[in-house]
């Protein structure tokens, strides 16, 4: 194992998208993470199919690449205790279970604390405060934080993203806290709890445009694939396929529409005179699209140096050998390998660990027990034994 | 600021080369972390500055104010052989230098990792790579049409529709801050920088997750469903009497919690036609116009209490101003106002993260185009007359 954080044990309490998200980008890092999980089941995310690659779903190996697994019954004495005891051996614990819930099984940051240790708690919408209580679920926080109402078409039902972005945000943000916190031990010694709360990080991120309400009021209304600051931006039909254009200056535009034959309004001069008519411009930039080729307007676009890319469904999209070269296999202990989506960091210095692709369910118990912790096959025979430790799931 | 510490990158010094979005929210980020982020800009200054919508009389963009408090202004012109030396001297200095050009105009400046890195190796070059697949350079929404992620949204029947936010971007500056602190953890052992980087198009890949994976497991395209779901039923949108609202059944438990506490309606589930998700999958057509007949009786927050009291998920469909006006914001305090050299205070919108030990700094709003440039010039030994 290498990278920049090639020591750090994490002991990984966490489920479904955002603190295994926080996780896996630790793992991508070096960091030794430990998933704990449920011994029926194991993560919500492993029942994701279909489809399954031996076994493991497509959600499953999404967010946690570079783990191992040990399957512990945190509602039995002797699992709670196991438990326990990977946390007083952990650098960091990650969670994000309701809150209350490590605190019944003894395992909330008061009952584990200990000066060094780095707790990063992503809630739902706090740990403390009125609404510590209520459960978090994406689509509903995209709903309340208003990014819901950013994204869909104009006159159509406001939509949430197919993939659940405020899970991911918080995961990422989450990720930022504990790296923040491993910098910070490292320099003073001292560790300390955080939270990346799933409301906040999805409130946070529409600062674009509430930032705007605060000053004036302003309400953004949907633009659908037209963007909210710089015009022309969008998805538009030729004879034969789809293309996107993002026109950032107006240099660009007046290429634009000199390659395409169209013409260039007085209206049309600045940015801020096309966003203010973008419905319009988008029209006449459609029936001059219409009519040509996918081919003939990319040429001519990037002849004259203006910004466009075939628009593609994924099928095409991971076609593309510049996509291909990023989507590869990696090993995997039980079944070979699966495939794998890159991780979007890169490391020139620190060279990441070789991946491995997410684990089989309870598949490292007995070997976690003995590395971190130094227990002997007989003891974590008898963990298993007293039903506390699942067993191993193997491949289908 | 001698004398106080900013929080856990409390004399950390950023030279940030980038402009847009995903730069700028990257080390916005680090910013509140307690980093001195110096922002280096054309005379034009940033884009965003100038991008239409809500503004400050002074002219910068609630767009710009979002990306870029905490940060100190210089105007440095790059295309010259003075503000280039300007920045290779500051970066001689500086801890971290975030740039978001293509490695050729990078190399052409002088400003690539190799060059910067050579006469200051204790440096973190970190790189936002814009690059699509032919080699253009593009933005959020080109790479969300390059890569399939901006065509798995949208309703069955219509369109894709991208995200109302540029995600990949600013999921983008989340990995680049992570690669940072990474690189400055490992750096205090070994005393050596190193070059990170974070491609626009790798991240949009990556962004697929389960979709991308689940479609190079079984070679099936993935579906358009809207606000629903081929697998659960009934979830998406509804309208109640005064506005709509999102609800997320999946389960038997949470279906049996809606129709006791929320529909009143128990002969349901004694109904063939909803006895199982299954079924309820089958007559989804039927089942949501009764649901959507009746939530249209009575306001959302009546709807919403009743889900929140009996642990049924949903919400309102907020606007951005309902969000900001919202109790989860104001009562946990999810905004503020900070100090602004020109309009006295601006608005903010706080970072998430809450570190119980070291908290992010008081925020600074967003200076103003070449706010500091004396400043920087003076502590920096610059000459730029």
């Amino acid at each position: 194992m290498s990278g920049p954080l090639k020591g750090i044990r994490v002991a990984d309490f966490s489920r479904v998208i955002a603190g295994p998200l926080a996780s896996m980008h630790l793992a991508d890092l070096g960091a030794d993470v430990v998933k704990i999980e449920h011994p029926v089941g194991g993560d919500d995310t492993r029942g994701y199919t279909p489809p399954d690659y031996h076994g493991l779903s497509g959600a499953f190996l999404s967010y946690n690449r570079n783990k191992r697994s040990i399957a512990l019954d945190l509602g039995v004495e002797e699992g709670r205790k196991t438990a326990r005891a990977l946390i007083d051996a952990a650098d960091v614990v990650i969670e994000n279970f309701s809150t209350g819930v490590m605190a019944k099984f003894g395992l909330d940051y008061d009952s584990v604390k200990r000066p060094d240790l780095i707790y990063c708690s992503t809630s739902a919408y706090g740990r403390t405060g009125p609404f510590l209580k209520r459960l978090g679920y994406d689509p509903v926080v995209q709903a309340e934080s208003g990014f819901m109402s950013l994204t869909g078409h104009p006159h159509q039902e406001p939509l949430r993203t197919a993939i659940p972005m405020v899970d991911v945000s918080t995961g990422l943000t989450g990720g930022v806290g504990v790296l923040a916190a491993l910098f910070h031990r490292k320099r003073t010694g001292q560790g300390q709890f955080l939270e990346a709360p799933l409301f906040d990080t999805g409130f946070a991120q529409t600062g674009l445009h509430s930032t705007g309400y605060m000053l004036d009021g302003s309400v953004p209304e949907r633009v659908g694939n037209n963007d909210y600051f710089q015009a022309p931006v969008g998805r538009y039909l030729c004879e034969d396929g789809e293309i996107a254009i993002a026109v950032e200056t107006d240099t660009q535009f007046v290429g634009l529409c000199l390659a395409l034959g169209m013409a260039a309004e007085d209206r049309w001069a600045t940015n801020a005179g096309r966003v203010a008519d973008r419905a319009a411009l988008d029209r006449a930039l459609s029936a001059a699209l219409a009519v040509l080729t996918q081919l003939e307007v990319l040429v001519a676009l990037q002849a004259a140096g203006v910004p466009c890319h075939e628009a593609r469904a994924i099928p095409e999209a991971f076609a593309d050998s510049a996509a291909a070269a990023m989507l590869d296999s990696i090993p995997h202990p039980d079944i070979g390998e699966a495939p794998n989506m890159p991780s979007p960091m890169i490391l020139h210095g620190t060279p990441a660990r070789d991946p491995v692709a997410a684990p089989f369910l309870g598949r490292h118990g007995t070997e976690v027990l003995a590395e971190w912790l130094g227990y002997s096959d007989e003891q974590a025979a008898a963990i298993r034994a007293a039903g506390a430790m699942g067993a191993v799931e193997e491949a289908a | 600021m001698a004398g106080t510490s900013n929080g856990i990158l409390d004399g950390i010094v950023v030279l940030d080369l980038s402009s847009g979005v995903a730069g700028p929210a990257a080390t916005q980020t680090l910013s509140d972390l307690g980093a001195d982020v110096i922002k280096v800009e054309p005379s034009s200054g940033d884009p965003v500055r100038h991008w239409p919508g809500p503004r400050l009389e002074c002219g910068d963009s609630a767009a710009f104010l979002a990306l870029n408090r905490n940060k100190r202004s210089v105007v440095l012109d790059l295309t010259g052989a003075k503000g280039r030396a300007a920045v290779r001297a500051m970066a001689g200095k500086a801890d971290v230098v975030v740039v978001d050009s293509p490695p050729d105009a990078l190399a052409e400046l002088g400003l690539d990792a190799e060059s910067l890195r050579g006469e200051n190796p204790r440096l973190i070059h970190a790189e936002i790579d814009p690059r699509l697949p032919d080699g253009s350079v593009g933005r959020d929404a080109l790479h969300q049409a390059a890569s399939g992620w901006g065509a798995m949204s949208g309703l069955p029947e219509g369109p894709p529709a991208k995200a109302g936010l540029p995600m990949i971007e600013l999921t983008a500056a989340n990995s680049l801050v992570q690669a940072v602190l990474a690189a400055l953890y490992a750096r205090e052992d070994s005393g050596a920088g190193q070059a990170v980087s974070v491609g626009l198009f790798r991240n949009a890949l990556a962004m697929t997750y389960f979709y991308g994976l689940n479609y190079r497991i079984s070679g099936n395209a993935p579906a358009r469903h809207g606000n629903g779901s081929p697998a659960a039923a009934p979830l998406g949108v509804f309208q109640a009497a005064d506005g709509p609202l999102q609800m997320t059944l999946a389960g038997e438990r949470v279906w049996r919690k809606f129709v006791d506490n929320i529909a009143n309606r128990p002969e349901w589930l004694a109904d063939e036609r909803f006895a199982t998700n299954t079924n309820r999958v089958l007559n989804k057509d039927v089942l949501m116009a009764e649901i959507d007949t009746m939530f249209a009786t009575q306001p959302r927050d009546r709807w919403v209490d009743a889900m929140r009291a009996a642990g049924v998920p949903g919400g309102p469909i907020r606007t951005i101003g309902e969000a900001v006006d919202s109790p989860e914001v104001q009562e946990r305090g999810l905004v503020g106002t900070a100090p602004h050299s020109a309009a006295g205070e601006v608005p903010v919108v706080l970072n998430p993260l809450r570190f119980a030990g070291t908290p992010v700094r008081a925020p600074q709003g967003a200076p103003l185009l070449g706010e500091h440039t004396a400043e920087i010039a003076a502590a920096y030994g610059l000459a730029l007359a």
